[in-house]
């Protein structure tokens, strides 16, 4: 099972390093003479309105929205777990941190973005920092709740009562159990980091042309939609794929972790 | 009455945040916060001691939170408009998209599940339609209609039908899962065996697991009609449809600060009061929840 997963994800980083050297152009090389050309042998995926090949482009692009997808999960994932286990322990800083949340929950990330966007100019950290602050109240209160369920278990009390200590009861117990829902949780949430990705470029707050994305290969094919349809197609499939593994990937834990706990009965 | 009182505490922290993140955008604070263009120095200076620029920052927040209050939102770096009459019309325009599109949603859930539970249809096919009705991205969707649209009809601009169909779509997709949990998890229940065991119809039965997961499924449905009419910006905007999404994305590119800053704090009274509903729908479906 770990090996297969160590293939998939050395797979996976093969192909997104691939990219630099089976793009057949440059992703910002414009000519003006192939604009909208559909789908041949010399592009494949057809050109866009300034004639840059599509195929070269969604290369790039998807790289980088899978990877700043990657990233900002990562990082709210982080975040929000470390501040989730502390705050188990202390009332102090769960009331505090509790109230933090709240705020993000009710103050929409987008809006923080743009305020963000406006102070330091636009770019790929305004994606980071939307998908991070929409992530880490959900991610933060999963902690805390699995957590606190953790911590009134009767093996911890006798951790406790053999002289553990808090943090090696953290680090030992708590973090432990609590990085299993955390990681499928973070699995979960990669659709939405897409999609915010997607949601930021098209609205023009994302990543900035000529950089491609998918979310800005997809605005533009919606632009030129009645002249050139073939732009959305490759975006779209990618994206849908994307979701599709996911899914199959949270069937398949759920069914493991259905048949590890008929096994514990 | 404690909810109340946290709720109040929790706009008036939101509204303080918003004010202090707002004077983080650069240019000139009166511009940004009000709209009002000030240009010799003794209008300047008018308007600074008028609006309470020259106070510490905590009258200053006090002083914004009065003119949220009483309609004071400041006005349209463009047109010249009150800024609380562009965001009420945009809430007026999403409020009936996030009805009715999250209506739809319920109503159309609500039949699948009968079909799937009542009449033992086999739930995969269902469940494959929702995955692919929900995994798609939004965009995508849009582009599809759109293309439909310029085929079959002609201009689309400002008509609601759109919006609401691809709101609709994607709102199956996300909520049929959550539902579907939820009406599962009924189905465990105890109770259930005993109905059956009592001889009832599989549509009695139905009907009492739905009334037993209803708390839960309202208060997501009301969770996503928040979400849509904070959040539905590349919908409104695909199809002009003119509600707070589109104010959104035409304040972003003409740079209309006060008019983000109003349709901010307006989409945070929004989420709170949502909030605030649910909460209270909540403990009246089930007042179970209120002695815990």
């Amino acid at each position: 099972m770990s090996f297969r997963i160590v293939i998939a994800i050395v797979f996976i980083i093969f192909l997104l390093v691939i990219v630099d050297w089976i793009a057949p152009y440059r992703y910002d090389e414009i000519n003006l003479d192939e604009r909208f050309l559909p789908p041949s042998l010399k592009h494949l995926f057809g050109t866009d309105s300034l004639g840059r090949d599509l195929f070269t482009r969604f290369l790039y692009g998807y790289r980088l929205s899978l990877l700043l997808s990657i990233l900002s999960i990562v990082l709210s994932t982080a975040i929000g777990f470390l501040m989730g286990v502390f705050s188990a322990f202390s009332k102090q800083l769960q009331i505090a941190l509790d109230s933090i949340f709240n705020f993000l929950y009710i103050v929409p990330s987008i809006f923080i973005a743009v305020v963000a966007a406006f102070t330091t100019g636009f770019g790929a950290h305004i994606v980071v920092i939307a998908v991070i602050l929409r992530l880490i109240p959900t991610f933060y209160r999963i902690t805390k709740t699995v957590a606190l369920t953790i911590a009134v278990q009767p093996y911890i009390e006798a951790a406790k009562a053999m002289g553990a200590s808090t943090l090696y009861i953290l680090t030992r117990y708590i973090a432990r159990e609590a990085l299993y829902t955390i990681s499928i949780l973070s699995i979960y949430s990669l659709p939405e980091a897409l999609s915010t990705e997607i949601t930021l470029s098209f609205i023009g707050l994302g990543i900035q042309p000529p950089t491609p994305s998918i979310g800005n290969i997809l605005a533009e094919g919606i632009k030129y939609i009645t002249i050139a349809p073939h732009i959305i197609i490759p975006p779209t499939i990618a994206t849908f794929t994307t979701i599709l593994a996911i899914d199959i990937i949270r069937e398949k834990i759920e069914k493991h972790t259905k048949e590890t706990y008929n096994l514990q009965l | 009455m404690k909810k109340v009182f946290i709720y109040s505490i929790l706009f008036i922290a939101i509204l303080s945040f918003i004010y202090v993140l707002a004077r983080f955008i650069p240019g000139d604070p009166i511009t940004v916060l009000y709209g009002e263009v000030a240009g010799d120095i003794v209008s300047r200076k008018f308007l600074e001691h008028q609006l309470g620029f020259d106070k510490p920052i905590y009258i200053q927040i006090l002083m914004y939170i009065g003119n949220v209050f009483f309609g004071g939102w400041g006005k349209s770096i463009y047109t010249g408009e009150s800024v609380a009459l562009i965001v009420f019309r945009g809430f007026i325009a999403s409020f009936k998209l996030a009805f009715l599109s999250t209506l739809l949603v319920f109503i159309f859930c609500i039949a699948m599940l009968y079909i799937e539970f009542v009449y033992s249809f086999n739930g995969r096919v269902l469940q494959f339609i929702a995955l692919v009705l929900g995994s798609m991205p939004i965009v995508v969707w849009g582009a599809i209609l759109l293309l439909f649209l310029i085929l079959f009809k002609g201009s689309v601009v400002g008509d609601i039908t759109p919006p609401l169909i691809l709101l609709t779509i994607a709102g199956i997709g996300v909520f049929y899962r959550l539902f579907r949990s939820a009406i599962e998890y009924g189905y465990q229940q105890p109770f259930v065996a005993t109905y059956a065991m009592m001889g009832f119809s599989r549509r009695y039965v139905f009907l009492r697991v739905l009334r037993y997961s209803l708390p839960v499924a309202l208060s997501t449905a009301l969770y996503r009609f928040g979400l849509i009419i904070a959040g539905a910006i590349v919908a409104e905007t695909m199809f002009m449809y003119p509600g707070m999404g589109f104010i959104f994305y035409t304040a972003l590119l003409s740079r209309d600060y006060p008019v983000l800053i109003g349709w901010g704090v307006a989409i945070s009274i929004t989420l709170i009061t949502i909030n605030f509903v649910i909460d209270v729908i909540h403990s009246l479906l089930d007042p179970r929840v209120v002695q815990h």
